[in-house]
């Protein structure tokens, strides 16, 4: 029997009925050579999550950080190929999906590396750390044709945080039409979501030794040379803009890509954001009081930091009614009216299967790098202190040469995406 | 407690418009650049626009300033000066005068001796602000290795011609490989052709991996014709393969780059590319080069895709399929269309039908539908998934004919096609049933339950009657989902027949049914249902989905009564009641049960209760702390300590601590202590700190070091000391006393005789009062209260208390000696008791009633937070806020105000009363100020005692009182502005006291006029915090105490900060003098100062007024002052 290893290089020679479908064997029937591959690059806390992730075997892994690599490899039975630099794990021919788990100022490089190589990815949140390098990710895979995965789920499967309810009833309820038109949502403590502003950065930072396991200068990468402090990296570095944005880059895609799905808004972004915090550090990540994005048709999405905002505020609010924290609607009767709607359409959420067949998974590198657009939309206005206006059609912020300087920031050699 | 705080912060939002801030005028850049830094960072956007905007009216000096604080990294701190130059940038970036001048001082900055740090973060600033005439100074850093990496990023950014040739000529004098790496690595970035030529070179002579890297990569973003056969070559060499020289990527690029440009030749080399591909097998390099093909002008776009269709790989055609907008050419899209209908292989199929389903044109359905009976599985699923993204009619039937195949996988993809199909699907799916094997017609009745089709009510009940098992079993669980009022009758009639494996889902039906009834028809149908059936168990659920009262006690006596099935359908039932009260039956039972299996259900079913309830947090925590006494478990333990954490009730952290020492709760315990511990100030001191502290060393588990910080932040944020402090050691009654007469009665009795009443007292007390498992028990015999021995002025309270059932359940709590906060059983109608605990019972002309009613049942506990302050008196009862600030009266004597300070009482009242976790935290009250008898004698007269702001006027919001201190924080107004004394004053002794924060800047107005900026239109005598290092550079005249700008003061007899300083200040005519601390600090004549010009050089035209106000002036700050008094002369 060809193996699946081997029919994914012979793609299109031969039939697909060769392959004995994966409910026949049932999970974990796979044989082991049968099986799609990954390499992990980044194997700290994140990465080893990646270990279990779609019944994928793991042949490969890669870190900066030789006591990670050494860590994270005792947790694989297997004999696997260990790598210091990402290209490497990318060049291996054993790797089918390459799988992205470093902060996240390398997921842009990385996810275009692997593209170039024809290997399909599978990339934690947030995509990109700026706009400019997702709009890259999203041209590579299109000049390659992989199969790109971004790493959060919540529009298609889980309960969505306190919402107490998969997305799907509320994509249900948003397309029936009940709420009217245009919706806010509030994403806050009150209507079920935490920020973690546990993720802030220090200023002052003393320069300290750089440890011997760790590979700094290769940690930075595209990141601009700033002196090595502990801080910076391993566990802590969500707290400086230089790598990532905080509680908004660790959680912001998680909560705001169901949102862009359930509005519809898949193909474009808000065309203003303004924000109200206190002023930011421009190396350390601080707190914030609120976030709001405004749509062109005048959908807003509000997010409150901290305890701020009221109690009793709606997750969406529309002019014909509002939906709460778990699930409450203030429509009257408002389970049968909407039970005369159709379901939402079916996404692609099976990723192997996306793989076999080359379609696009439910959140990809085009929807996946509009909800991150989101995300750095918010840091960038968080950044300059002001309300910024967004041309979603061009990608670029309208009248701000400044914020614009943002979206595209030049990278450390020899890095560039 | 936390309520009050966010009103307040309401009311001095809604005062922000109309007040104005200080204006810079006449302040000298360094006192701007000292006042804005001691504001940095900005709270608010207005208030950095308003900082920022400050900032940089000091131009070039005061950003000169600013960079000339930086440090070294790890020299000293940067954080203020870093908000200051950063947010400087920001601000002026959209303004084009004030960019370029800024960007000027940058530039100026940068050609300074600075540290390399430094001049990184200057150079960073111009990547952000830079233009064309910064471009000389930064090309001036490409030849420095540590900074010729910021600089060229700079050029970047700036991204003119001149940049990029800037870079470019320095390419040529770079001096080591690091530098040409960067200068390379930014020119790529560029796209900048002129650099072509050295690039190649470079590329040629270099054998290091990181410069072809760079190189190639770079030649690729900005390459001619020139590089294509040096690039070509280079992907060649190693089979066009992904390789760290980025060669075959960059060929590509290059291609793409020049296609327009030079299609010809483009032409030959994407040809040439798409048979390499093939060759290589490689779908990716295939794709990119079709792409190139695609875009060409002269593009026979269809004839391009036949060839990726004949090619028939997968990946090759969908890659091609969504990347070129094949629906805007009908050539293409007749072909796709022809593709589908010919017999290609699955693969191709597959990919044309989902692009056809994402791209409809009118003859889809009818091509599509000739393919959801494929024999191949991918070809079936995209064919049905298409179907439903077309909608219609046809495609509807297509569907729905589908479901009579005896393929179960073709029936699972036309149902999931339909789940989510536009429109109404009920006639065509009731017209398949009958010719659907077992699976469709599963399929059909769980897609009318999907749908609630009530008008398919029929077809599903029918069902029940039929032989095949599978199908009855969906048309069950589909009744619920089609069942109303006018079914019940059929519906009863099912219940009573059906196998008890289908009871569940008809009574389900029934509960769904019976929700379109008013609830007493309802009740009155069930029952009568019930009392008719020899099966009454069948009834519970529809008894417990009505949810009454009457109906809980109905289960709840056949729960008790009845066995075996029975029992079972009634506990059933009662763990499904959506009313709270149900957990006092519940509780009945797991309290008398002796069987540990019953416990362990109904602890359970109790845990379920209060977390689906939305009573509050202190009530959860009552029930919580109550069913852990049944708890069989360390499942049900640790869920009951989870549970605690959410219901912020301070009694529940410490209820929670002694878990912590067991191994299996701890973790749990913990948290908890955690999550409660943090989310109030209010619970800060020092029993809040152990607990913090045993649950820092505690917690392990992966967000602990995260939740450790929390624990930390909040620890170093509020105090540690102090706070509540028990009153009752849960062992004995140490602390308390008898009680002697009312305190009218006391206060006449000589100390002899209250010693012997007090011995009585004492004797009666511990007849009457006992303490038992933590409790303090009165057992309704005997008739004193029992007191603290302590008394207590203003306080806070917490207690929980609970009145037992029994005649006439009463209580109180007296307060400073006085009768009470009541506690009654609310069913006492009689004696007005269904309003509530709560109340200031004794009242006579102030409220005397509670707010709402929100007693828990008599026999349960209730939770106290009692604050009282002043006279008046606020009782939360179990979450809910019943009294509001409410005088308390003197019982004792109607005429006189309560008590200033007295004890607190529980009272006895004839019936069982028990106490348990009483804390108290003492709010010191503060002393008004009075006069000393020297001061008093030579004619002080008082202008703030600590209670009021009477003799004030100006921003009020801005500056309050607290604690006995008018306190300045700037909220509305950038500098907070100034309060003024409301009357004027000529000559004169003024005294007063003051605390400074880091930093801070006020200033003390005097004959001064009330607008205008007193340092100029009257006299501003300096209150700085002059020792701070963001006034190094102060001027002698703008130190502490000195007359701003005419006359300097002696720096150095400020106190440390956070300890008050005296001040002392008289002025008589011209004549000046100030006393800071005991140091005469000034001491000099403004007209002799003044006559030969100011030593700021500034024009002080009210410095020789008359008379005037007194006032503080805000500068941005928070200030303290206290015990202000003035003796005219």
């Amino acid at each position: 029997m060809t193996s699946r290893r081997q029919f994914l290089k012979t793609l299109g020679g031969v039939s697909l009925l060769t392959i004995v479908p994966r409910h026949v064997l049932g999970r974990g029937m796979i044989a082991p050579s049968d099986q799609l591959t990954k390499g992990i690059i980044g194997v700290g806390g994140m990465g080893r999550g990646h270990i279990p992730y779609d019944n994928t075997r793991v042949v490969a892994m890669c870190d900066v950080d030789k006591n990670h690599l050494s860590q994270a490899a005792a947790l694989v039975k297997d004999k696997i190929n260990l790598y210091h630099d990402f290209r490497d794990l990318i060049i291996d021919k054993n790797v089918d999906i390459v799988h992205i788990a470093t902060p996240p100022h390398w997921h842009g490089i990385m996810s275009v590396e692997a593209a170039k190589a024809g290997k399909d990815i599978f990339c934690e949140k947030p995509m990109t750390r700026t706009i400019g390098e997702g709009k890259r990710v999203r041209e590579a895979i299109k000049q390659h044709g992989n199969i790109f995965r971004l790493n959060t789920w919540f529009r298609f499967k889980d309960q969505f945080y306190g919402l107490g309810t998969p997305v799907k009833p509320l994509k249900k309820l948003v397309d029936s039409g009940l709420l009217g038109w245009p919706l806010k949502v509030t994403i806050s403590k009150h209507t079920g979501f935490d920020w973690k502003f546990y993720w802030v950065g220090k200023t002052d930072l003393e320069p300290q030794p750089i440890p011997a396991e760790l590979d700094y200068d290769m940690w930075l990468g595209p990141a601009p040379y700033k002196p090595y402090n502990v801080h910076r990296t391993h566990g802590t570095f969500r707290g400086y803009w230089d790598y990532d944005g905080g509680g908004l880059g660790d959680m912001g895609q998680h909560y705001i890509d169901p949102v862009q799905y359930l509005l519809g808004k898949d193909n474009t972004s808000p065309v203003k954001v303004e924000v109200d915090a206190p002023q930011q550090h421009f190396d350390a990540v601080g707190t914030w009081r609120s976030i709001t994005y405004t749509y062109e048709d005048g959908c807003q999405i509000v997010l409150w930091g901290g305890d701020y905002g009221e109690p009793d505020t709606p997750y969406i609010a529309g002019p014909n009614g509002n939906v709460y924290r778990n699930f409450v609607c203030d429509i009257p009767d408002w389970e049968k009216k909407l039970a005369e709607f159709p379901e939402p359409k079916e996404q692609n959420t099976d990723f192997i299967e996306c793989i076999h067949n080359r379609q696009k998974f439910a959140l990809n590198e085009i929807n996946g790098h509009r909800s991150a657009t989101i995300v750095n939309m918010g840091a960038v206005a968080l950044q300059l202190n002001r309300t910024l206006e967004y041309d979603p059609i061009k990608e670029l912020f309208v009248n701000d040469e400044e914020a614009n300087r943002f979206i595209d920031q030049p990278m450390r050699a020899p890095w560039t995406i | 407690m936390k309520h009050i705080k966010i009103i307040l912060i309401g009311i001095c939002f809604s005062l922000v418009a109309g007040l104005y801030a200080q204006m810079p005028n006449g302040r000298t850049n360094a006192t701007i650049v000292a006042d804005a830094l001691a504001q940095l960072p900005a709270d608010t956007q207005g208030k950095f626009n308003q900082t920022i905007a400050d900032l940089v009216s000091t131009g070039e000096e005061g950003l000169t300033d600013l960079i000339n604080r930086l440090h070294a990294p790890g020299k000293g701190s940067n954080e203020t000066v870093e908000y200051a130059i950063s947010g400087w940038t920001h601000y002026v970036a959209k303004d084009d005068a004030q960019r370029t001048a800024t960007a000027a001082a940058f530039r100026k900055a940068l050609s300074n001796p600075l540290d390399k740090d430094t001049k990184a973060y200057i150079i960073r600033q111009l990547r952000t602000i830079g233009g064309d005439e910064d471009v000389e100074t930064l090309s001036g850093f490409l030849n420095d290795e540590y900074l010729s990496d910021p600089a060229a990023q700079a050029l970047v950014s700036i991204g003119t011609t001149k940049a990029n040739a800037a870079l470019h000529s320095s390419l040529n004098s770079s001096a080591s490989e690091l530098i040409k790496l960067n200068i390379i690595n930014a020119l790529g970035q560029t796209g900048y052709s002129p650099a072509e030529p050295v690039i190649l070179k470079m590329l040629n002579e270099s054998v290091s991996e990181k410069m072809q890297q760079v190189a190639v990569t770079a030649l690729g973003n900005l390459g001619t014709k020139e590089s294509i056969r040096t690039l070509r070559n280079l992907a060649e060499k190693n089979d066009y393969a992904y390789q760290k020289n980025n060669a075959a990527e960059s060929y590509i690029n290059l291609l793409s780059k020049l296609n327009s440009a030079e299609p010809k030749t483009i032409k030959k080399e994407a040809e040439r590319l798409i048979k390499t591909a093939t060759k290589l097998n490689r779908q990716d390099l295939k794709i990119a080069a079709t792409r190139i093909l695609l875009k060409q002008p002269s593009a026979n776009v269809s004839s391009i895709l036949k060839n990726v269709i004949k090619d028939g790989n997968l990946a090759y055609l969908t890659g091609i399929l969504y990347t070129y907008p094949f629906h805007n050419d009908s050539k293409s899209v007749d072909l796709i269309q022809k593709e589908i209908a010919s017999n290609r292989s699955p693969q191709v199929q597959t990919a044309l039908i989902s692009w056809l389903g994402e791209n409809p044109t009118t003859n889809s359905v009818s091509l599509l539908r000739n393919h959801v009976n494929s024999s191949d599985k991918m070809v079936q699923k995209a064919a049905t998934i298409a179907l439903a993204k077309i909608g219609g009619d046809d495609a509807l039937i297509a569907l729905a004919d589908l479901l009579k195949s005896s393929d179960e996988e073709s029936v699972t993809l036309a149902k999931n096609a339909l789940l989510s199909f536009d429109g109404d699907i009920a006639y065509t799916l009731a017209s398949v049933f009958n010719d659907s094997k077992t699976i469709g017609k599963k399929a059909v009745l769980d897609l009318i339950a999907n749908r609630k089709m009530d008008a398919q009510y029929n077809l599903v009940y029918n069902q029940m009657f039929i032989d095949d098992k599978e199908v009855k079993a969906s048309a069950a669980n589909a009744l619920k989902d089609v069942s109303t009022d006018k079914n019940l009758n059929d519906l009863f009639t099912l219940l009573e027949q059906s196998d008890s494996e289908y009871v569940p889902a008809i009574q389900q039906a029934i509960n769904a049914a019976l929700k379109s009834l008013p609830s007493d028809k309802q009740i009155e149908l069930v029952t009568d249902m019930m009392n008719k059936s020899p099966n009454r168990h069948l009834y519970y659920s529809a008894m417990a989905g009505i949810g009454s009262t009457d109906a809980i006690s109905q289960i709840t006596n056949a729960y008790k009564n009845e066995s075996g099935s029975n029992k079972d359908a009634a506990f059933d039932a009662l763990s499904k009641f959506e009313s709270f009260h149900v957990i006092y039956p519940m509780l009945d039972i797991v309290r008398s049960s002796s069987n540990n299996q019953e416990k362990e259900k109904f602890t359970d079913a109790i845990i379920n209760v209060i977390r689906r309830s939305d009573e509050t947090g202190t009530v959860k925590y009552l029930y919580l702390r109550e069913v852990m006494q049944f708890a069989q478990n360390d499942r049900q333990k640790n869920t009951i300590l989870r549970l605690l954490g959410n219901t912020g009730q301070y009694q529940a952290m410490l209820f929670a601590v002694p878990f912590m020492d067991i191994p299996e709760l701890k973790e749990s315990a913990a948290v908890t202590v955690m999550n409660i511990g943090i989310s109030d100030p209010a619970f800060a001191g020092e029993l809040t700190t152990a607990a913090l502290k045993k649950a820092a060393e505690t917690l392990s588990n992966p967000d602990a070091d995260y939740q450790r910080q929390s624990i930390n932040k909040f620890l170093s944020e509020n105090p540690t000391e102090g706070g509540f402090v028990s009153l009752f050691n849960g062992k004995n009654l140490d602390g308390w006393k008898g009680l002697v007469a009312n305190p009218i009665v006391r206060a006449k009795m000589s100390a002899k005789e209250l010693a012997a009443a007090q011995v009585k007292a004492d004797q009666q007390m511990a007849m009457d009062w006992k303490v038992e498992d933590g409790m303090i028990i009165f057992d309704g015999k005997g008739y004193d209260n029992l007191c603290t021995e302590k008394q207590y002025g203003d306080f806070e309270m917490l207690v929980d208390w609970k009145l037992y059932p029994g005649a006439e359940p009463d209580a109180g709590i007296y307060l400073r000696g006085t009768p009470q906060v009541q506690m009654w059983d609310t069913a006492r109608v009689n004696v007005g008791a269904q309003v509530g605990s709560g109340g200031l019972y004794n009242n006579q002309v102030h409220m005397s009633k509670p707010l709402k009613l929100a007693d828990q049942k008599v026999g349960e506990w209730n939770s106290f937070i009692i604050r009282m302050i002043g006279e008046r008196v606020s009782v939360w009862l179990n979450g809910e806020l019943v009294t509001d600030n409410v005088i308390l009266e003197n019982f004792w004597d109607r005429k006189q105000p309560i008590f200033p300070i007295e004890q607190i009482e529980l009272q006895a009242h004839g019936s069982k009363v028990a106490y348990r976790d009483i804390y108290i935290k003492e709010i010191p009250r503060p002393e008004p100020f009075v006069l000393s008898k020297e001061e008093e004698s030579e004619g002080f007269k008082i202008l703030f005692d600590g209670t009021n702001l009477d003799e004030w006027t100006g921003n009020k919001v801005d500056y309050t009182v607290e604690s006995g201190n008018i306190v300045l924080y700037p909220t509305t107004t950038g500098s907070g502005g100034n309060l003024y004394t409301k009357d004027q004053f000529d000559n004169f002794v003024f005294r007063f006291e003051f605390m400074l924060t880091p930093g801070a800047n006020n200033g003390l107005g005097i004959r001064t006029p009330m607008e205008g900026d007193a340092a100029y239109v009257g006299m501003e005598l300096q209150i700085l915090d002059n020792d701070a290092p963001i006034y190094e550079n102060l001027e002698e005249y703008q130190f502490h105490g000195s007359v701003y700008g005419v006359i300097p003061a002696k720096r150095g007899a400020l106190k440390p900060l956070g300890e008050w300083n005296y001040q002392e200040v008289i002025a008589d005519g011209d004549n000046i003098k100030i006393t800071l601390n005991g140091t005469t600090i000034l001491e000099g004549n403004i007209r002799e100062a003044s006559k030969n010009g100011t030593l700021d050089g500034r024009d002080h035209p009210g410095l020789l007024n008359k008379t005037g106000h007194i006032g503080f002036l805000g500068h941005g700050s928070p200030v303290k002052f206290r015990n202000i008094r003035i003796k005219e002369l």
